[in-house]
């Protein structure tokens, strides 16, 4: 008597269960061949049954959700000749497998030493979070030309701190729903590394725009950031650390990002006059370094008058 | 000044100039005393003939006209302003801003007339002069005898405006001539009494009941302004043209005013001014007044900032959206003892941030175009930025920006920031340009 499996899926992964009788009923009864805790499904739901020809036949004993295959609902029994045999009891999803059904090659474990590791050890995160502190405080202390209070310091320090903490917990709770884990060093090495790397380039866009005097250095990277970085760094701790399944972790990141990306695209349409849209604001290099390092000449005020001017004159414009 | 209880009660009636009374008591001056008394009798005499507001409102009253802006769609009025017979039996005198929404769409409404009778009729607008906020409209039918005009009587003299506030009736204010203001370029009268929307286009009469001015708008309570009737003497008739037209017209006069007034402006002496060691140029017009603009200073602050605010007040009102001929600019100075150069400019940085304020919509202005150069003035580098937007449906006009700040300093910073509205962009060019000549470094 050749054995069969039955597969019973559901959000916690799949169960098996192996099965030498020629004919089993499944339902949430506790006399069934398979138990099923799925309140969608009857006492008694239905019977799968080993032909002699080596067919199989499903066939529905319920009246409440019944059987579906491929959504559409079956009323009198069904017969096929291979397997697998997928069908829905209710909400649970059954496949009905041969023993000699292959199964998927084995995932690799990426973390063995390799960079990625270091995300999940006590240590990196630390020190990313230590570095993180660090950089906001000292991005505080510049952004604060007043005389400084620990009281006062503390209180717009924290700000960073508590979106931090909100993004780590944000992150356990996917951590969580994906791999029933709470990875807590691995979501504190990734904000950190994230924030500061969003700090760093804060700090340092503004000297980009004096040196090209222009403010298209930080809108471009500021684009890249949001369009491009976060959501690959995003998608990318969820597949790697997370074991996420690649497809989910994507729509998850764009579905999360999409108001961003709007906000974004936007601004690019604005700036450009791209679909003729039009903008209050008068977009120029308003950056000032302590370091005057720059690519531009310094010009005589005839040379202004005679260069700057007339390349903004609308009299000229092309109408 | 008040007259106390021992001045002849002859000053207290209608005397126009209580403040000219001569009050010499030394015998000597006995008969030269008399005379002035005389005179004085005889000056008091004379406004014997002027009119109270009573007389000038039953008057006048067959003369005022509310004028509508009539959207031809749902027949309503859109708008409303006054006008009185001026020049010629059938035209009416009124603002440039009372029919200005029938020139930016004369598809969508028409001008009418309404009598203090309830008559009403069609009206052709036949002249405009948007700098003076001035029109002229023309009936088919005559109104009636045009009212007599002059110049305003002496500041300090009784006026009384006429029109119909707020749709509530043709009605009269009382009110006192303020003078003729320099700062609006002479184009003003400052009055005491209150105009109020509706009124806008009115006749201002003195007391002899002729007209001096038009009403034209207020600023609060009891500040409003009026228009001497010398611009209306002035408004030319003969270019009849289509109301599409007067789009061009408008941006013409308002073009060469523009140029008339920047180059009044870049050809005169300004005085200067010192913001610590940037020597600037001041009020560099009789149309501009500064002031001090800096804000609270606080014990917990590492640095110190200073401000001079600057602008004119002479701007022409185009459409609901557009001021024009707006001149501000202000000068900027920020140190600072404490500050590290980082953290220096990181607050430095903040405040260069200029932008353009204005009502207009995408549907009158382009969008800003901008270049941005560094510029050696007085010896010292200054990131400039100039920035340009034309309009739309008056091509010719434009609004600039331009910004300038200080570089190559590490606790020391100066801004310069310019703005100007509605105006003609080379002779704005070179405005820029005298006044960055104008900045001198107080080594």
């Amino acid at each position: 008597m050749a054995s069969l499996i039955v597969e019973i899926q559901s959000r916690h992964g799949a169960q098996y269960h192996r099965i030498d009788t020629p004919s089993l009923r499944l339902g949430r009864a506790l006399d069934n061949d398979i138990i099923l805790a799925d309140p969608s499904v009857s006492p008694y739901h239905c019977i799968v049954h080993r032909n002699d020809n080596g067919s199989y036949t499903l066939k529905s004993l319920a009246d409440e959700n019944g059987i579906r295959i491929g959504g559409r609902r079956i009323e009198d029994p069904v017969t096929v000749d291979h397997l697998p045999l997928v069908f829905d009891a209710g909400r649970t999803r059954i496949r009905i497998l041969d023993p000699a059904h292959i199964v998927a090659p084995t995932r690799m474990i990426s973390c063995h030493g390799g960079s990625v590791c270091m995300f999940g050890h006590w240590g990196w995160a630390l020190l990313l979070f230590a570095l993180l502190t660090l950089i906001s405080a000292f991005d505080n202390y510049l952004s604060t030309p007043l005389t400084l209070t620990w009281e006062s310091f503390w209180r717009d320090q924290a700000i960073i701190m508590m979106v931090a903490l909100g993004l780590v917990v944000s992150l356990l709770i996917i951590n969580r729903i994906t791999s029933h884990r709470w990875d807590l060093p691995s979501s504190l090495s990734f904000v950190s590394l994230l924030l500061t790397t969003a700090l760093v380039l804060d700090l340092m866009i503004p000297y980009a725009d004096y040196f090209f005097t222009s403010p298209l250095p930080g809108f471009i990277v500021g684009l890249a950031w949001s369009l491009i970085l976060l959501p690959w760094a995003m998608a990318w701790f969820l597949v790697r650390l997370h074991h996420g399944n690649t497809a989910a972790s994507i729509v998850f990141v764009v579905v999360l990002l999409l108001p961003a990306a709007y906000y974004q695209l936007k601004e690019i349409v604005s700036h450009y006059d791209l679909l003729n849209t039009f903008s209050k604001r008068s977009f120029y290099s308003d950056t000032l370094s302590p370091w005057d390092r720059r690519l531009q000449s310094t010009l005589s005020i005839d040379e202004f008058s005679a260069m700057s001017m007339p390349t903004v004159s609308p009299d000229t414009a092309d109408r | 000044m008040t007259s106390s209880p021992e001045d002849p009660p002859l000053f207290h009636s209608r005397g126009r100039y209580p403040g000219a009374v001569i009050r010499n008591r030394h015998p000597a001056l006995l008969a030269l005393r008399l005379t002035a008394l005389l005179i004085l009798l005889c000056a008091a005499a004379a406004p014997v003939l002027a009119l109270d507001s009573q007389a000038i409102f039953e008057r006048n009253e067959q003369a005022v006209y509310q004028i509508h802006v009539v959207n031809r769609d749902t027949g309503k009025k859109s708008s409303i302003g006054s006008g009185f017979i001026f020049d010629r039996p059938q035209h009416l005198a009124t603002n440039y801003h009372v029919v200005s929404q029938f020139i930016e769409k004369p598809d969508r409404y028409e001008l009418r007339f309404v009598a203090s009778d309830g008559t009403e009729g069609p009206l052709r607008l036949v002249a405009v002069d948007a700098v003076h906020d001035l029109a002229l409209v023309e009936a088919d039918a005559p109104f009636g005898d045009p009212l007599q005009v002059s110049e305003p009587p002496p500041k300090g003299a009784a006026l009384y405006a006429m029109g119909n506030p707020l749709d509530l009736g043709l009605t009269i204010a009382a009110g006192t001539n303020g003078g003729v203001l320099s700062q609006t370029d002479d184009s003003r009268i400052l009055f005491s009494g209150s105009l109020n929307a509706g009124m806008s286009g009115g006749p201002t009469f003195d007391e002899r009941g002729t007209v001096v001015g038009i009403n034209v708008s207020t600023a609060r309570n009891d500040i409003s302004f009026i228009v001497p009737t010398r611009y209306l003497q002035s408004l030319s008739v003969a270019n009849v043209v289509p109301a599409e037209d007067f789009r061009r017209v408008i941006t013409q006069q308002i073009r060469e005013y523009q140029i008339r007034y920047l180059q009044g402006m870049i050809d005169g002496a300004w005085p200067s001014t010192d913001l610590r060691r940037m020597r600037v140029p001041g009020a560099i017009s009789p149309t501009v007044r500064c002031w001090d603009a800096s804000p609270k200073p606080k014990d917990e602050h590492l640095y110190r900032r200073f401000s001079i605010s600057c602008k004119n007040e002479n701007d022409i009102y185009l459409s609901d959206t557009l001021e024009v001929g707006k001149i501000l600019y202000e000068y900027l100075w920020i140190e600072s003892d404490h500050l590290e150069p980082l953290r220096f400019y990181r607050l430095y940085q903040a405040l260069n941030n200029s932008q353009f304020s204005s009502k207009a919509d995408k549907d009158d202005v382009e969008r800003f175009r901008c270049d941005t150069q560094f510029v050696d003035l007085s010896g010292q580098t200054f990131k400039t930025t100039v920035c340009a937007r034309g309009y739309k449906n008056y091509p010719g006009l434009s609004d600039l920006l331009f910004s300038a700040a200080m570089v190559g300093h590490d606790r020391q910073g100066f801004i310069f920031n310019l703005d100007l509205s509605g105006t003609d962009f080379s002779a704005a060019s070179r405005l820029i340009v005298r006044m960055l000549e104008g900045l001198q470094w107080l080594p």
